[in-house]
């Protein structure tokens, strides 16, 4: 193989390449999609059996609504990290992009971003079937919540695919995802109810300020730190 | 009185989980030694003394 | 190096064995009650000293798991589970004593205060990072699962706190949480020597932790080279 020698690619261009490869090879077999939004779905029903429609009306939605999405988002987003690094694990793959002559943090940037991509995916369905079982408006508030979602779904995938990535070197570790996870996203968490429902009840952004300053904080903060300390993951 | 009831009850739990991990610690460390010095002791007298 | 280890764990273990009379004198008997609440309010020279060593211990969590990510070397590990398992202990006592003071004091025995509620979540966190422990293949992998948890786990704390304490603010509580009444002398003496005596007895456990990890280090040692020698 003539390949020039080339420079190693940078930073950014390293990202991509990982986020390309896992894009792709979900792609193919659309696996990891297809579970987390079934177990959203079985999630939804299931929430519909322990909050029936009626109690929901009483208590008023916008009470129970953005907490109810927001479980179905952190546990069908569990399904997904896990498989994210089981990909590689399975076939000793991650010995090889660990081997890349790259930064280890541009691996993380890249699977973030591939998880990213695909709870995005995951929301595009899960709105719209919240609002339908739910007997929830979106249509009138779609840009904020979309905002709002966004926001936080990206410091979501930032401490997933850590974590993962964290879990998925320990034997058995699927079992500890949750248990790790989701005390540590608890800021994320309590923002994305509050921020949600204020966005169902049409309340302006501007009024969430503070907490929406500290969700792109942690964003970064997670993506920071991530970044620094990805190499110490993927040794061995 | 009730509150001396609590009180009570609160030290008793402070001071009763703090010397379960001491005793749980000792009780390790003292394991451990006792192999480490069989151990050693074993090494002392020769690796050889190990057939296959 | 190892006579240094010995006369400190002796000193520590004399200083925290001598103060701590000296502790329940001022607590029980010099300390004056609390006009409100009685004797149990008492509970306080407990309570806050020990939710104290905990937030401590997360500290130190952080500067063992950073020295161990940094140098490698073992010694910096064993600091990061000892102040992970003593931080447990002193997390789960925190969490009992606080009920026992909220039931007399606010009259239910959970709320979910900034205070309660972060030192739920975080033992929630020190249980994960020991348990992960467990489930490492090796040793000094488990070391490195554990110090990055714990990095995350301890940069994690505080913002946990201010989200949580933000969070309260939305759903305001009947009963005022928190600081109350200005302290009388009595109580402050009181407060500050338990403080001291829960931070000696913290140090020691800790101490005696890392002895016990160093112990297993190289017990593991020995047996992998008995092993290999067959």
């Amino acid at each position: 193989m003539n390949g020039s020698l080339a420079r190693p690619p940078g930073f950014f261009a390293a990202a991509m390449i990982v986020a390309r490869k896992d894009l792709r090879i979900e792609g193919r077999t659309k696996e990891t999609l297809l579970a987390t939004v079934l177990f959203a779905l079985v999630e939804l029903v299931v929430f519909g059996f322990a909050f029936d429609l009626d109690t929901i009306r009483r208590m008023g939605p916008e009470k129970v609504v953005p907490g109810l999405l927001w479980l179905t988002l952190a546990f069908s987003a569990i399904v997904g990290f896990t498989r994210s690094f089981r990909l590689e694990r399975a076939r000793e793959a991650l010995i090889a992009v660990a081997l890349a002559p790259i930064d280890r943090g541009a691996v993380f940037v890249g699977k973030w971003m591939a998880n990213l991509a695909l709870l995005f995916m995951l929301e595009a369905v899960l709105l719209p079937l919240v609002a339908l079982f739910f007997d929830v408006n979106i249509v009138g508030v779609a840009g904020p919540l979309v905002l709002v979602v966004a926001v936080h779904t990206v410091g979501l995938a930032a401490l997933g695919t850590l974590f993962g990535a964290v879990v998925s070197r320990l034997g058995r570790g699927e079992a500890l995802l949750a248990t790790l996870l989701l005390p540590a996203a608890t800021p994320l968490f309590l923002s994305a109810v509050h921020c949600t429902a204020s966005a169902l009840a049409a309340t302006p952004l501007a009024v969430e300020r503070k907490w929406l300053l500290l969700t792109v904080g942690l964003d970064v903060l997670y993506v920071l730190v991530a970044v620094l300390i990805f190499d110490a993951i993927l040794e061995e | 009185m009730k509150s001396y009831d609590f009180l009570f009850w609160g030290y008793l739990v402070v001071w009763t989980g703090l010397m379960v991990y001491f005793v749980i610690l000792g009780r390790k460390t003292a394991s451990v030694a006792r192999r480490l010095d069989a151990l050693e002791a074993q090494a002392k007298r020769g690796g050889s003394a190990r057939s296959t | 190096m190892q006579r240094l280890y010995d006369v400190l764990r002796a000193a520590l273990l004399a200083a925290t064995a001598a103060l701590m009379p000296v502790a329940l004198y001022l607590i029980f008997v010099n300390a004056p009650e609390e006009k409100v609440m009685g004797a149990v309010q008492k509970i306080f020279y407990f309570h806050v000293p020990i939710a104290a060593v905990t937030f401590l211990s997360v500290f130190v969590l952080l500067a063992g798991a950073v020295g161990y990510l940094w140098t490698r070397r073992a010694g910096w590990d064993h600091l990061s589970i000892a102040s992970a398992e003593v931080g447990l202990v002193f997390c789960t006592l925190v969490l009992i004593t606080g009920p026992i003071w909220a039931k007399p004091a606010w009259g239910v025995w959970w709320t979910w205060e900034a205070k309660l509620t972060t030192t739920l979540i975080l033992w929630l966190l020190l249980a994960g990072i020991l348990l992960s422990r467990a489930y490492a293949s090796s040793p000094e992998q488990g070391a490195r699962v554990a110090s990055v948890l714990g990095v995350v786990a301890a940069l994690d704390v505080p913002i946990i706190y201010k989200a949580v304490d933000w969070w309260r603010g939305q759903h305001p509580i009947v009963f005022g949480a928190g600081k109350t009444n200005p302290l009388a002398p009595g109580m402050m003496s009181a407060l500050k020597v338990s403080m001291l005596v829960f931070v000696l007895l913290y140090a020691l456990l800790v101490a005696a932790r890392m002895r016990l990890a160093a112990l297993e280090d190289r017990l593991a040692a020995l047996e992998d080279a008995a092993w290999r020698s067959q």
